[in-house]
């Protein structure tokens, strides 16, 4: 157990001493897995920008349901009460006659001549339910209830027309691209730059072959004379972690301010402040694992137990 | 010590490295094996350090039968026997010291007896003070003499040295081959190969002579001929 310790600590300080001794080598291996690291973290923060940008799209396109003029409170309540148990329902909200001549106005205060020509006196606006959905593809599950025979002398429409409805489904097929695309981009980058790291590692593991061989000679075993290297690109992965993660939480603070009228950026700023530490530690851990793969496959054709 | 059994190397069906090699050598010996290039004699210390497989033949050094050999325990046997290489064969990133130390590190000696072995073998070779020097600051004399200690370091039955005077100018030759006599004397059996006629015949020691994977003349006094 003693030599064991003894070994590892051995390993680790040779490693340390080979990554500082290799400069040039370690700055080139770090340098690629920042690159590495980075598109991977980019490409988690663009994914939940654009998911939040979509949401947000999604979340103001609202299904209305107007009603009847001389509904009963007791039926208004009992509408909304379906409307409200089905599972795609976010919210709903009661909009009577007042509150539509409100919002009329204010979506045409450009328009003076029909201003004037609108009184509250002779508002002809019905009252109407505003329902908020979950998932866009199914907005057909909260039609249905308007569409109930119960419901019949209540619901004089809902606003989904075919032309709105084409816009809809629009939002909802692009939300699910975007995902799909986001993530199948962050894995082919991901995949592209780990096998690049892959190949860097395998360079700097083969200018040093003949050290290997040499160990190989002296009566070194294979975990000896490996270790040092999987500590070497650990190190890779430590440092290339830190500087990736600060780096992009670096532009997404400093850009946020400055895009976030045109793109909802904040949320993922926040969620990125919120999870810093894990963020940073799983970014540090990705690197570490790519380096240790890429090390013990590279050195593995060097330490083959048939060419001793 | 050393039991060479009617020993064939065959790299491929034209070159037949070694052919039936017999060869005994007795503990405290000092054998210098001399050939022209190509004659076998690398190949001779490469079966010895189990860098090559016998073809056929036995092999037996210090007790240990090399038939039943595992791969898993090469290392264990390598560490058992002191190589000195022509090209010196150092960890160009280490210092002097590092590169001696490393034979102690592997073997799982503490840094304490390592601190305390390290300086003296260095004493030994005549390198003491240059133990923080990396290899590419020393000359070729100076380095074969690193190799050197590195191989004495754990104190080894055997030392094997492969025409370790071959990159050395006249004056650094003898220096290296001196560190092997006294090693020698200190009770280790030195298995010498070199092409250095002068050095050959001066040491008055046994010569075995390879030829074309044979041996041809095995002289308990023997000298260098052409």
């Amino acid at each position: 157990m003693i030599h064991k310790l003894i070994a590892f600590r051995r390993i680790a300080i040779q490693g340390f001493r080979n990554f500082f001794r290799n400069a040039w080598l370690s700055v080139a291996a770090t340098a690629v897995m920042v690159v590495t690291l980075t598109i991977i973290l980019s490409s988690l923060a663009i994914n939940l920008i654009l998911t939040d940008n979509i949401e947000d799209i999604a979340s103001r396109v609202k299904v209305s349901v107007y009603l009847n003029d001389g509904v009963p409170e007791d039926r208004k309540s009992q509408f909304e009460q379906a409307l409200a148990q089905s599972d795609n329902v976010n919210s709903v909200r009661f909009i009577d006659k007042d509150e539509a001549f409100s919002i009329f106005l204010e979506q045409n205060a450009d328009d003076p001549d029909i201003i004037s020509g609108a009184s509250i006196t002779d508002n002809v606006l019905p009252e109407s339910f505003e329902i908020e959905v979950i998932d866009l593809t199914q907005i057909d599950d909260v039609i249905a209830v308007a569409d109930q025979p119960q419901f019949a002398d209540i619901v004089d429409e809902t606003s989904v027309n075919e032309q709105r409805r084409e816009s809809i489904d629009n939002i909802a097929r692009a939300q699910d691209y975007i995902n799909l695309a986001s993530i199948t981009l962050a894995g082919i980058f991901a995949a592209i730059s780990t096998l690049i790291i892959f190949n860097t590692i395998r360079m700097a593991v083969f200018t040093r072959s003949d050290e290997i061989e040499i160990m190989k000679l002296i009566g070194a075993t294979p975990g000896y004379i490996r270790g040092p290297f999987l500590f070497e690109a650990a190190m890779y992965g430590v440092f290339a972690g830190i500087l990736a993660s600060v780096g992009v939480y670096s532009v997404l603070i400093s850009l946020g301010p400055r895009v976030n009228d045109a793109l909802l950026v904040n949320s993922t700023v926040d969620f990125f402040a919120a999870h810093w530490l894990l963020i940073f530690l799983a970014t540090i851990l990705i690197g570490v694992i790519i380096g240790l793969l890429s090390s013990y496959f590279s050195t593995a054709r060097y330490l083959k137990l048939k060419r001793w | 010590m050393i039991l060479f059994d009617r020993v064939t190397k065959v790299y491929n069906k034209k070159s037949t490295a070694l052919d039936r090699v017999s060869l005994h050598v007795e503990p405290k010996e000092f054998v210098i094996v001399v050939g022209t290039s190509g004659a076998g004699k690398s190949t001779l210390l490469k079966l010895l350090t189990r860098e090559e497989k016998p073809t056929s033949g036995k092999i037996v050094v210090g007790g240990i039968d090399y038939d039943g050999l595992k791969d898993k325990e090469i290392p264990r046997l390598r560490r058992r026997i002191g190589t000195v290489f022509q090209d010196f064969k150092l960890l160009s990133n280490r210092t002097v010291f590092e590169n001696v130390a490393f034979a102690l590190e592997i073997v799982g000696m503490s840094n304490r007896e390592i601190s305390h072995t390290v300086p003296k073998v260095l004493d030994i070779v005549g390198l003491k003070d240059k133990a923080e020097r990396f290899p590419a600051e020393l000359s070729g004399g100076e380095r074969q003499r690193v190799a050197i200690a590195r191989a004495i370091v754990r104190q080894p039955k055997i030392l094997i040295a492969d025409e370790p005077t071959g990159n050395l100018d006249p004056k650094h030759a003898w220096d290296v081959v001196r560190v092997l006599q006294k090693i020698n004397r200190f009770g280790t059996t030195v298995l010498l190969t070199t092409h250095n006629k002068d050095i050959v015949n001066r040491l008055k020691r046994r010569v075995v002579r390879i030829d074309e994977g044979r041996v041809v003349k095995d002289e308990s006094r023997g000298k260098y001929k052409e």
